[in-house]
């Protein structure tokens, strides 16, 4: 992407009232967090190391209820608006959802109002965090397929995608880790508008690029 | 002002562009064709046409699911009342 292209990425207002319960929650909640797990961050190579800047859609792996959380931790200079089960949208959560600017989503059948919605916050400039798996695994298993939808959201938002990985099978006491992939920006790659074929590659080589932190991580770990 | 059958190349080429595999199904597939059965089209497929219709037809799909289009002549339908209103 040219330096031009770069400047003339649409960003997020410094302050907004809309922003309020989100950074308050990231000064309260974030920072203290930051300094008592001191995360560790690992990076894919050096394209993964740069700030991520204007809109974007962070996806990472969700084996526990917290990854929201984490994902805060990891990419900590930002806000994130997190796209959420529609379940837990419209349960007694609600309130607090709707503080966050969550966005609400049906996993098995992504409807055009969600799209809509995220497509209109990444054009604004803002970062979408969301777990492509559609659910939480416990752990239990390995990385889920991912949904294709995830692709559509990038593609109409005309935003990179950030892979991150979480690793969280660790003692309470221990550093967190982190993993980031370098962001792919499918306009770049693929043009405006892939086909069915090309979604389907790409939502198969995010999954394999989440594959690819999760040894990454292992192999630190055991280093 | 665009007719249905006008309508209905403009789609299909839409689709000829998404699934250049499937030409030969989209070629021959009618109004009354199936989206998920004879075009084989998974919800992700749907919200692709749906998102490339707007562009193309400068149109915004609302207040629709996208279980709401069955056939490819409940598309052709609503985007001729969207176009021609």
């Amino acid at each position: 992407m040219t330096e031009k292209t770069e400047n003339h990425k649409p960003r997020a207002p410094l302050f907004s009232f809309k922003y309020f319960p989100m950074d308050f929650i990231r000064v309260t909640g974030v920072l203290p967090g930051l300094l008592w797990l001191r995360p560790k961050r690992i990076y894919e190579n050096e394209n993964a190391k740069k700030k991520i800047s204007g809109p974007a859609l962070a996806i990472g792996n969700h084996s526990t209820f917290y990854d929201p959380i984490y994902m805060c931790f990891a990419l900590w200079y930002r806000r994130h608006r997190f796209v959420v089960k529609k379940e837990i949208f419209e349960s007694k959560a609600n309130t607090l959802m709707k503080l966050g600017r969550c966005i609400p989503i049906d996993p098995s059948n992504a409807g055009l109002d969600s799209i809509k919605e995220i497509t209109a916050a990444l054009k604004q400039g803002e970062l979408v965090t969301l777990f492509p798996e559609g659910q939480v695994t416990h752990n239990q298993t390995e990385i889920q397929q991912f949904k294709s939808g995830v692709v559509l959201m990038a593609v109409r938002g005309k935003a990179p995608i950030v892979p991150v990985y979480i690793q969280d099978n660790r003692s309470f006491f221990d550093r967190m880790l982190f993993v980031f992939g370098e962001p792919i920006d499918i306009e770049k790659e693929y043009g405006a508008m892939p086909t069915f074929s090309q979604i389907d590659e790409i939502s198969q080589r995010l999954f394999l690029k989440e594959q690819q932190l999760e040894q990454l991580a292992e192999k630190i770990t055991k280093a | 002002m665009l007719t249905r059958s006008e309508i209905t190349e403009k789609l299909k080429d839409i689709l000829l562009f998404a699934d250049p595999n499937s030409a030969e199904v989209i070629k021959k597939a009618d109004e009354s064709s199936v989206l998920s059965t004879d075009l084989g089209f998974s919800s992700v497929s749907v919200l692709y046409m749906v998102i490339a219709i707007e562009e193309a037809f400068s149109i915004e799909f609302e207040g629709v699911t996208m279980s709401d289009f069955e056939t490819l002549g409940d598309v052709i339908t609503y985007i001729e009342r969207k176009v021609n209103k």
